[in-house]
């Protein structure tokens, strides 16, 4: 309960924190997203990528 | 400035809307947003298209090939209009179904809406200047020629020319980018005289007692409808973009090569079963225009003591086969002029007009 | 099984529905009065049309003996075998060896640019290396001629014939289309260029092919101007893969599908984030339409008579 004040107190509160916040947090949100969703595609496709291939081929 | 926040206030949030509308009201405000879709992919796309027959088709392989996120954009344009079609059908059929028909001023604008955005679909179809873009604008520009005495002049007068070539495209390109901002302003009068006395609602009773504002209700109810058909589209669009598309639009336009079967995009397949259906040229153009506009005759036949069609078990029953008549024409459409499909396409025309036809005579069934 | 159901929903079945419309709807209903007879009809009249639906839907798709060509079968491609499947990059590589060694013989690749191969098929060296091996015409330079010069990245792959009437004369007056966008502009896509490959026999009896022609039961109407081009061991893969009939025309339909659709492995990227994101928007929204329709669906009405009016 008392993380959820902190956050209302010194976050929530303010628009100008709250704003900020958006953005910060868009921006590392965007970053793991992009990371996550690329790891995951490259794990499926394992093998057909063109990357995969070319380590194939010099290896 | 206090007079605009006043508009906005009344459209879209303390607009008093009848608190049983269903989902099926919902794609009022979908249709919209693929307005808004259509209208922001569309301009990005005349950025880099250029509307001469030389270089359409080319300019489109540019646009997918170079341009960045050109593929998406132009998938995004061409699943749009598709998109458009399927929800306008789906608003059209709520509108017969519970008889949203008899706000007379609503349904004749929103008929007029309908007209003009097949107008500009088609106008839209030509412009990547593929082999069914070319061939379905001679099909259907020479359709006029069945207009008694006028006909032959009307046609040429339409191509600048006497064929289907670069006057052609070029004047497609310019109502193909000035409708759709005179189908902004046809809305806006679709809105201002829904909001003269507000939606129906499915029971088709007169509800002025159980309203609820707009927002945060119906605000929240469309968003929800937005985030399903984003989903959807997405979906399409990138996993089978060109699902809809014919593989003929994929040759450029060649005026001396007739692909072996000519059909237009699948929401124009319905119509196009009704023209092909009626042995005669001129008949055949006045069924496939009669098979929008006839929809106008609904206001003044109807004469049943209840709006919804949910009130009469004939009615739903009529309504169904409506539907599924619209279905099988659509498939009949695609298919060659051969035997089994002629009869067919013949028969289904006839019932989807005795929808209309029977309307009036309804009250002494219901009985 | 009942039993089942009825644990399950019967609290649900018992309770009221919170509003008393759906029952007021009952009574407005005008098919009350109907005999059992007129009912009977109106549903079986109903049933017969969703029947016929169903039956022509099945018609649709099984009897298809109405012409003469063989549609081919599906086959299982790898953009088609996940949800999310890339193309196999190293079958679009070779698929572009067989292009290079067979196809651009007689077909154009017109679209496609050597720099459009870099991080797909071939690293920037090795696509530098094989725009290089091609002549490229150039010009005017600066006394107005035109010349030949080693193509670059930028060029776009040379094409067979300088225009159609020549690939029309060079080919019995039949013209090899150009291939980029080969497997979007044919019904069938990928399945067809396979067959069409791989499908040459010799003509069943009774059907005459005329000189410089050939058969192909894939083809529409049966007789093709383009000669088998595919046989086993006709080049020899750069990465040690058996050639097989089969093989080749799996990579080079794998390739010309790349050719047509640069952007597929984009598009699953963004398949994959954008059904990400929409599902938790979805999700989002539709809890928030319950949250907020809560009270109102929730809400009871009661029907309180005007009082009577007074006695006079």
């Amino acid at each position: 309960m008392s993380f959820n004040k902190a956050l209302y107190n010194n976050i929530f509160r303010r628009s100008s924190t709250f704003a900020l916040t958006i953005c910060v947090s868009a921006f590392f949100f965007e970053r793991a997203f992009d990371m996550g969703t690329e790891a995951f595609f490259r794990n499926y496709n394992k093998g057909k990528l063109f990357d995969d291939i070319i380590e194939r081929s010099s290896e | 400035m206090k007079k605009n926040f006043k508009i906005i206030n009344n459209f879209l949030i303390n607009l008093p809307t009848p608190s049983n509308i269903s989902y099926w009201w919902n794609f009022g405000s979908i249709l919209g947003v693929c307005l808004l879709i259509q209208l922001i992919s569309g301009i990005f796309l005349s950025m880099h298209y250029t509307p001469s027959i030389n270089n359409a088709f080319y300019s489109l392989i540019h646009i997918t090939r170079d341009v960045n996120f050109g593929w998406m954009t132009r998938v995004i344009h061409a699943n749009g209009a598709s998109m458009f079609f399927f929800f306008m059908f789906i608003h059209t059929g709520r509108g017969i179904y519970y008889g949203s028909f008899l706000k007379k001023k609503v349904w004749i604008s929103g008929t007029l809406i309908m007209l003009t955005l097949m107008a500009t679909a088609f106008l839209g179809y030509v412009l990547p200047w593929g082999q069914m873009s070319f061939w379905g604008a001679t099909v259907i520009t020479n359709l006029l020629s069945a207009i008694p005495y006028l006909g032959n002049t009307l046609v040429s007068w339409i191509w600048g020319g006497f064929s289907v070539e670069n006057p052609t495209l070029n004047r497609f390109f310019s109502f193909h980018f000035i409708l759709p901002f005179i189908l902004c302003l046809m809305i806006m009068f679709h809105l201002i005289f829904l909001h003269e006395k507000g939606s129906s609602n499915p029971l088709g009773l007169k509800n002025k007692i159980d309203k609820i504002s707009f927002h945060p209700y119906f605000t929240i109810k469309d968003l929800y409808g937005f985030m399903l058909v984003f989903i959807m589209f997405l979906f399409i669009n990138f996993k089978t973009p060109f699902l809809l598309n014919d593989p003929e639009n994929f040759t450029p336009a060649n005026p001396m090569v007739t692909p072996p079967h000519i059909q237009p995009e699948w929401y124009f397949l319905f119509a196009y079963a009704i023209l092909r259906s009626i042995p005669n040229k001129l008949g055949g153009v006045l069924a496939l225009f009669m098979s929008i506009i006839i929809i106008l005759t609904l206001p003044f036949t109807m004469n049943l003591k209840f709006k919804s069609s949910s009130m009469y078990l004939v009615k739903k029953i009529l309504f169904l086969i409506f539907c599924s008549t619209f279905m099988l024409l659509t498939w009949i459409g695609a298919k060659p002029v051969e035997p089994p499909f002629i009869l067919i396409g013949q028969i289904l025309t006839v019932i989807y007009f005795s929808y209309f036809l029977v309307n009036p005579f309804l009250y002494k069934i219901t009985k | 099984m009942a039993a089942s159901l009825g644990r399950l929903y019967g609290n649900r079945l018992l309770k009221l529905k919170p509003s008393s419309i759906p029952k007021q709807i009952c009574l407005y209903s005008t098919a009350q009065p109907w005999t059992k007879g007129r009912k009977a009809m109106l549903t079986s009249l109903g049933v017969l049309t969703g029947g016929a639906g169903v039956l022509l839907y099945a018609l649709e798709n099984s009897v298809k003996a109405g012409d003469l060509e063989l549609h081919p079968p599906k086959y299982p491609w790898d953009v088609t075998s996940g949800l999310f499947s890339t193309f196999d990059h190293a079958s679009v590589r070779r698929g572009y060896e067989v292009y290079k060694n067979v196809c651009a013989a007689c077909h154009s690749l017109q679209f496609v640019a050597y720099r459009e191969l870099v991080g797909q098929t071939h690293t920037e060296e090795e696509a530098k290396a094989e725009a290089e091996e091609a002549m490229i015409e150039d010009g005017p330079d600066a006394e107005g001629k035109y010349f030949k010069r080693p193509g670059k990245l930028s060029d776009y792959i040379p094409k067979p014939y300088p225009n159609e009437e020549a690939a029309r004369a060079a080919n019995n007056g039949a013209y090899p289309p150009d291939l980029t966008y080969i497997t979007m502009a044919r019904h069938g896509g990928q399945d067809y260029i396979f067959s069409i490959l791989t499908g040459y026999c010799d003509a069943p009896a009774g059907v005459t092919v005329q000189e410089g022609q050939h058969y192909n039961p894939y083809f529409p109407g049966g007789a093709i101007g383009m000669a088998q081009a595919l046989y086993n061991e006709i080049i020899e893969y750069s990465d040690g893969t058996p050639a097989t009939q089969s093989q080749l025309a799996k990579d080079v339909t794998n390739f010309l599908h790349w050719t047509g659709n640069p952007d597929h492995d984009t598009r699953m990227l963004y398949l994959l984030k954008s059904m990400i994101i929409m599902s938790v928007l979805v999700g989002w929204s539709f809890y928030w339409k319950r949250f907020k329709w809560s009270n109102l669906k929730t809400r009871k009405i009661f029907f309180k008579p005007p009082p009577p009016p007074p006695k006079v």
